[in-house]
């Protein structure tokens, strides 16, 4: 069975890109929430196998919804993809328990292999 | 603490950022120079709110937002809200690119707010244009990279960067 994707990104782009980026494979993207407050929400009736998630979007920023959603589901896995990749921000999706962070942009190969890495942890 | 980074290296950072980005995320390749812009323009542009209070915009002729768009998409048809949605998404990562080159040169954390897209040219009250790089693309499409800062208040107030007298930044 696929594995259950949920992406995080106000940006349509970003969603459009990465749902073409996984057709053919065995991810299947099952939602795409526009803010963190959705994602929020939207974790608890989806149970996505895994999440990824932009930095910088309206209202709650990527980082405080990935630290929401593993103060209350631990095992959740998420994946960060965004552009601002430096120290500080790359620790702090660290220190919060993002399991991976991928800098925009990124090719096929790079997330797939990304998400593979990840869902192979127990 | 105040940092100071040239107007020199902040224009190599945003010319090198820009050119790297738009040929990996877009397929085109941009130079500098070329004439002024012609025929319909956009502008997508964004505000920095943490680090560098200022605001950055790239304006362009449509020609360009809809071959970076088609190149995305991977598509020929394409509509003026693709063209919105892509222009936005590639800006952002011009900008987090040039987020993350500032924070190698200052350690200091620079975030943005979600890139916002116009028609014409983005006027921002109570800022003036510091820095103006003109472009040219392989098709010949123009484009300006422009970084706007606040004008300075009666009162002496001051909020974000400015050029001094020496001609350096000074970001807080």
């Amino acid at each position: 069975m696929g594995k259950r994707i949920m992406i995080v990104d106000d940006s349509r782009a970003l969603a459009f890109q990465v749902s073409g980026l996984l057709e053919d494979t065995d991810y299947e993207v099952v939602a795409c929430c526009q803010t963190g407050e959705d994602a929020i929400a939207e974790y608890e009736n989806i149970w996505p196998d895994l999440v990824t998630m932009d930095i910088i979007m309206p209202g709650m920023d990527g980082l405080e919804t990935a630290h929401a959603i593993l103060e209350e589901h631990p095992s959740a896995k998420i994946v960060m993809l965004s552009s601002l990749a430096y120290d500080e921000t790359l620790h702090e999706a660290s220190k919060i328990g993002a399991k991976a962070f991928v800098c925009k942009p990124f090719d096929r190969d790079e997330l797939i292999n990304t998400l593979e890495r990840v869902l192979a942890e127990p | 603490m105040e940092t100071i980074v040239s107007r020199a290296e902040l224009e190599a950072m945003f010319d090198q950022t820009l050119q790297e980005v738009t040929c990996r995320v877009g397929g085109i390749r941009l130079h500098q120079g070329g004439a002024p812009l012609e025929g319909e323009v956009y502008t997508v542009y964004v505000r920095f709110d943490r680090g560098l209070h200022s605001s950055l915009c790239l304006c362009a002729e449509k020609s360009m937002f809809l071959r970076l768009t088609r190149f995305m998409m991977r598509r020929e048809e394409v509509t003026h809200q693709d063209m919105e949605d892509f222009a936005k998404e590639y800006f952002n990562v011009v900008c987090g690119h040039i987020a993350a080159k500032l924070y190698e040169t200052t350690q200091m954390a620079y975030r943005f707010s979600v890139p916002g897209f116009c028609s014409g040219r983005y006027q921002l009250e109570g800022h003036e244009e510091q820095l103006v790089l003109s472009y040219s693309g392989d098709q010949d499409e123009g484009a300006q990279m422009i970084h706007l800062i606040p004008i300075e208040t009666p009162s002496g107030d001051w909020a974000g960067l400015c050029a001094d007298q020496a001609g350096s930044l000074a970001l807080d």
